[in-house]
């Protein structure tokens, strides 16, 4: 069981198996990091008009867009402030002027007029200065609305004029995004996602050219 | 591993530490805020209209019409029903308007004044108030001098026609939505 002749094969097939696993992972760990290398930026999101079923808005890292003919052509929607890292849309029930939408790190966007003129809500705590994520905007009859966030939920019953806050702390550090900040180099500050890059560089670097130098090694060069 | 190697290592993980320690985690909330004063609005004025004989401001009111045509070319509510737009005059021919602009960066508001030509194009944005701690760099005059000649048919988008200042972008899109601001109300005030 102990040959080496048996054991130096796999462990060269595990070795190159391993080393081509980490470099997936490292392309794709700094992609993600960074979605604007992948182009659009993220998918989208789409919300259907309740009222005309030709009408779409569509949102993504470039704008927000509206198709009138139920997705053929888009055009842009001007907006003094475009919409950052959007995390919902959606329209009032039944109701095509009243449209919500939802950056994740930023604001609650409102329009009355079906999307033409927005306006910004406001919100009782500061979703970026306080690592709040944003992450659902749901819209009901007569001006109420419901916002979830990564620390709770809050209820208006006046349209986003005030909020009940009764389900939400500002002061929680749910576990999920402590993690996720720390795996992304974000929990020690913005500038530590290029040192996290940095380093899958560095071992990305160490991987290809330690195959090469097992390979010089093999041939005898 | 030498000895070396070793002090390296032990200096690159203490920097690690340490900056990891000054940056904080997501969610530090920056509670001090600065206030620089750069130009009080005379000095801005005087370098707007360089060498004018007299400047004069003038305070309007938006008319419900002039609000609406603002708000939809815009795509945004104005917070506000008056701006106040100073215009300067050498040897009795006009030398462009200029209004004081007011935006929210990342959290506290910078002011700006916006000078257009005669024809509407941006000949010059100076920050006159800066209040944040970071971001101040989009009064330096390689950020601001991306905006002359703009008009209202530019996008004045980022990445677009104006390039994004890094670790400043909450402030760069404060400036550049200002701009447009101004130019559309200046547009929209002449009827056009």
């Amino acid at each position: 069981m102990m040959n080496k002749t048996i054991w130096k094969p796999v462990h060269n097939v595990l070795g190159l198996s391993t080393a081509v696993f980490l470099l997936l992972l490292l392309v794709s760990g700094i992609l993600l990091n960074h979605p604007s290398l992948l182009g659009e930026g993220g998918p989208g999101i789409v919300a259907p008009d309740p009222s005309d079923p030709r009408r779409i808005l569509f949102v993504r890292t470039d704008g927000l867009y509206q198709s009138l003919d139920g997705g053929g052509t888009l055009e842009e929607v001007p907006m003094l402030f475009p919409p950052r890292e959007t995390s919902d849309l959606t329209f009032a029930p039944g109701n095509s002027k009243g449209v919500y939408l939802l950056e994740r790190w930023g604001r609650l966007l409102h329009s009355a007029d079906g999307g033409k003129v927005w306006e910004s809500l406001p919100l009782p705590f500061d979703p970026q200065g306080q690592g709040i994520e944003l992450k659902r905007i749901g819209a009901g009859g007569n001006g109420r609305l419901a916002l979830l966030t990564s620390h709770g939920w809050l209820l208006s019953e006046d349209g986003g004029k005030t909020w009940d806050s009764g389900r939400f702390d500002p002061r929680s550090r749910p576990l999920r995004r402590i993690v996720h900040s720390v795996h992304t180099g974000y929990f020690f500050g913005p500038g530590f996602v290029w040192l996290y890059d940095f380093a899958a560089a560095g071992l990305g670097i160490l991987i290809v050219s330690g195959v090469v130098l097992w390979r010089i090694g093999k041939k005898g060069l | 591993m030498g000895p070396r190697s070793g002090h390296i290592l032990l200096i690159l993980a203490a920097s690690l530490a340490g900056a990891g320690l000054w940056a904080g985690p997501p969610g530090t909330e920056y509670l001090e805020h600065i206030e620089e004063v750069f130009l009080t609005e005379a000095g801005a004025l005087k370098l707007a209209f360089p060498g004018a004989d007299k400047v004069e401001s003038r305070a309007r009111r938006f008319t419900a019409e002039e609000r609406s045509r603002i708000e939809e070319r815009l795509g945004w509510a104005l917070s506000g029903d008056t701006v106040t737009v100073h215009q300067g005059f050498k040897d009795g021919g006009p030398q462009g308007r200029a209004v004081v602009m007011e935006e929210i960066g990342k959290f506290k508001p910078i002011t700006f004044m916006v000078k257009a030509s005669n024809d509407g194009k941006v000949e010059r944005v100076d920050v006159m108030v800066y209040r944040e701690s970071v971001g101040a760099e989009v009064r330096r005059a390689r950020f601001t001098r991306q905006f002359r000649g703009k008009t209202t048919r530019d996008p004045l988008r980022i990445n677009r026609d104006i390039l994004n200042v890094t670790g400043a972008t909450m402030s760069v899109q404060a400036v550049t939505a200002g701009v447009k601001k101004a130019l559309v109300i200046l547009e929209t005030l002449d009827g056009r």
